[in-house]
């Protein structure tokens, strides 16, 4: 099966393993991630999804389990390097993953760890800048850059190295709204390119964007399915301590006093606004959708 | 993989407390005021001390090298516009610091702290002085004074900023099982 | 407060763009010329030889395009700090070793203090010195990116690698310091703004009020060693994440080109630098 990109195997993980203080993190998880696809990874705080993340790239090896990448062992240190290079991760605050003193600078940082010699480094450079829309700042200093441009930086960042699986750990948490659609823009239009995108996130309206969404709980799967799926679960997701996306609430309002019943529920403002639309549920005189 | 962590990490450490070095060198911050003639005891020494505890001589090192090579940038009196006095001495800073605290270590560590924090600080201040003297900025005798008035109180602000910053990081360490 | 209001634009080594020969310098070349003169300055004590040097450096300053005004525009506040260094030099240093050839005349000599000939050429070659370094230091920070100096550093050291000298890494240390001088610096005035909010009053107080001032301070900068350590913590896992793995193996965008009139520049200044350290005892005055 070539096309599963990541596959992991009753995967265990405690901090500190062995020692009378560990912290079981992971409790016995088994996942596929397939080339292309686009996967969100929820939970509250707490429930291992940044302890997942890191096992896709050899950040940490699994104390019991495995962890494929293209069939690659992630805990055979021979294939560290290849790993990290295929699964690229951008984290939560920019500030403390850019590296340049310049744009540019930092972008090429990746590709200079792989040995990548010009003038492919800086046709790399160009391109992943080119994708993010930062080419035109490629010669400014990163902390003269606004939030979303910063996080668009260590986008650029891992792109330079050409991975096939991009994982964003909470990477639109620190930004504004305008700043999050920014990035969002981005790695939809990546994904479209055929980048395999999981996205570990808080926000609800971003895990819909996703094809299928992947809930943690202590150290487990809890939930998993398409986001119809997983948002039309309202109890379990109560129980998860999960609120679905606004849209897919108010649908929901609106189904319990009008007994009309949305199907698929709209998890998204588009969606609701063209669910109540098709279905001609009699709004008060002089209001709008 | 653990060889590679280790390196990482030192790089990483020294980059960070050199950045706080020049921070506290381009403004006040760096300048703790005391009452002696001296006027103000300076704490720029401080990350030098630290990166030798933490990681060792190599990064305790670089780290004075980076803060000798800006202090030297910075300087607007003739006597650190010299590299013999405003560089060389700073290799040495987090050098010393390192070997007082592994020597003390299994003794007791609070003690480790103490001494390390004020052999390092004397580093700075013997060499310094000594620097300028062979290079005649100032005379023996009034280096002696400065040493004096400047190094004790910068020895207590050091061992103050030392053992606080090293206990709480190590108890922050514990409770948020930050190192891995 | 209003200390730390600025912070977050604190500039560090400014760089003044600009085209003139001395910008186009290679770094490495501007290293060399600027190591071998700092050499020559340290080791002459005449006033000929110092003369000729500040000409020397003056020259180079005007090649750059930048105002000597400008090169010493920090100096100004420092000024009686200057002065009373200078006098003290003066009055305590009645027997330095300086090379001339004119007799020594003392000028006064009263219990510690001994004024000299002799000490006050040591003082006035310290304070020529002084603005030939400010020269020098200016040329390389002024005329080239603080990162292109790192990178020419590191490309000086790198023949001493096989001693040990990891040129590649201590090139990266000085990059990131660079790069969280103005990260911190943010940090620092956040963490100014909160202990304000809770009446800690940083800055005032003066040195009498040493406890006061001092713990001020303190619960600044502890807590910024710490964010610093933090911020440490998830750079490293980033770094690894894009395959850092340490210097061997690695390759940078950024290319630093020699060329002739580099070539020329460090050549002129190797024989100005060995003629002003072979004849350093015969310069008449
Ligand atoms: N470095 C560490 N050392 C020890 N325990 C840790 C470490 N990092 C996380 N843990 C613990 O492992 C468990 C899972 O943490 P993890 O960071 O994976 O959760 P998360 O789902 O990413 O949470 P959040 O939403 O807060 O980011 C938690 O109980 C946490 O306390
Ligand atoms: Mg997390």
């Amino acid at each position: 099966m070539d096309d599963i990109l990541i596959r992991v195997e009753d995967l265990h993980f405690a901090y500190r393993a062995g020692e009378p203080d560990a912290v079981p993190a992971l409790n016995g998880i088994s996942l596929t991630i397939r080339r292309g696809e686009y996967v969100a990874i929820v939970g509250h705080n707490g429930s291992g999804k940044s302890t997942l993340a890191r096992h896709f790239n050899a950040l940490l090896l699994p104390t019991r389990g495995k962890v494929y990448v293209q069939d690659m062992d992630t805990s055979d240190p021979r294939h560290t390097l290849d790993i990290r290079r295929i699964v690229g991760m951008v984290f939560q605050d920019p500030d403390n993953q850019i590296v340049g003193t310049l744009v540019e600078e930092d972008v090429a940082f990746g590709p200079e760890n792989l040995g990548v010699p010009q003038p492919a480094l800086a046709q790399r450079v160009e391109k992943a800048l080119q994708a993010v829309g930062l080419w035109e700042l490629r010669h400014r200093p990163p902390h003269l850059l606004s939030g979303g441009q910063r996080q668009r930086v260590a986008i650029a960042g891992v792109l330079a190295m050409e991975p096939a699986c991009l994982v964003l750990d909470e990477a639109t948490s620190m930004l504004d709204p305008a700043s999050r659609a920014e990035v969002l823009q981005v790695v939809r239009r990546l994904h479209t390119a055929g980048t395999t995108i999981i996205a570990i996130t808080h926000f609800m309206e971003e895990a819909a964007l996703a094809e299928r969404i992947i809930v943690l709980a202590g150290g487990k799967i809890a939930l998993e399915g398409s986001p119809q799926e997983v948002f039309s679960q309202r109890e379990r997701l109560r129980e998860l301590r999960l609120v679905p996306p606004t849209p897919a609430q108010l649908a929901e309002a609106v189904q319990a006093r009008s007994g009309v019943a949305f199907s698929p529920l709209p998890l998204t403002r588009e969606a609701l606004v063209e669910a109540v639309h098709a279905h001609a549920v009699p709004l008060p005189a002089g209001g709008r959708p | 993989m653990n060889g590679t962590d280790k390196l990482v990490r030192r790089v990483v450490t020294a980059g960070v407390l050199a950045a706080i070095a020049i921070l506290l060198g381009a403004t006040r911050l760096g300048f703790i005021p005391v009452p002696t003639p001296a006027g103000n005891a300076t704490i720029m020494h401080v990350p030098a001390i630290l990166g030798g505890i933490m990681e060792g001589p190599a990064v305790g090192g670089v780290i004075g090298l980076v803060f000798g090579i800006f202090s030297f940038f910075q300087a607007t009196i003739p006597m650190f516009k010299d590299p013999f006095v405003a560089i060389l001495p700073r290799i040495f800073i987090g050098i010393t610091a390192w070997l007082a605290y592994v020597a003390l270590r299994r003794l007791n560590e609070y003690l480790a702290l103490v001494v390390s924090a004020a052999v390092g600080t004397l580093t700075n201040t013997v060499l310094v002085l000594g620097m300028a003297v062979w290079r005649g900025y100032m005379a023996p005798g009034v280096a002696l004074t400065v040493g004096i008035t400047h190094g004790l109180p910068e020895i207590v602000v050091a061992v103050i900023i030392v053992v606080a910053v090293v206990s709480a990081w190590k108890g922050l360490a514990r409770r948020r099982h930050a190192r891995l | 407060m209003q200390d730390f209001a600025l912070l977050r634009h604190i500039t560090i080594g400014q760089y003044l763009p600009g085209d003139s020969f001395v910008h186009r310098m290679d770094p490495r070349a501007k290293i060399t010329v600027v190591l071998l003169l700092s050499l020559a300055l340290t080791v002459n004590t005449s006033y000929l030889a110092n003369i000729l040097l500040l000409a020397l450096c003056l020259g180079l300053i005007r090649a750059a395009g930048i105002s000597l005004r400008y090169v010493l525009s920090g100096v100004r506040p420092a000024l009686p700090f200057i002065i009373a260094l200078s006098l003290m030099q003066l009055a305590f240093y009645g027997n330095p070793s300086v090379t001339s050839r004119l007799p020594v005349i003392t000028f006064l000599r009263w219990g510690p203090i001994f004024i000299t000939s002799s000490g006050l050429q040591l003082v006035l070659v310290s304070l020529a010195r002084f603005v030939d370094l400010m020269i020098l230091a200016s040329i390389l920070t002024n005329t080239t990116p603080l990162a292109h100096l790192a990178y020419g550093l590191e490309d000086m050291l790198k023949p001493f690698g096989r001693l040990g000298v990891p040129a590649q890494e201590i090139s990266l240390i000085f990059i990131l310091a660079l790069r969280f001088v103005p990260i911190l610096a943010e940090q620092l005035e956040t963490l100014a703004k909160a202990q304000a909010s809770r009446g800690a009053d940083i800055g005032a107080g003066g040195r009498w009020r040493f406890w006061r001032t001092a713990r001020a301070m303190l619960v600044l900068i502890v807590p910024l060693f710490l964010d610093a350590f933090r911020r440490a913590e998830e750079l490293i896992v980033a770094m690894e994440a894009r395959c850092y793995a340490g210097g061997r193996g690695r390759t940078r965008l950024v290319q630093l080109r020699m060329g002739w009139a580099d070539g020329i520049a460090i050549l002129i200044c190797a024989l100005l630098a060995v003629g002003f350290i072979w004849f350093r005892k015969s310069f008449p005055f």
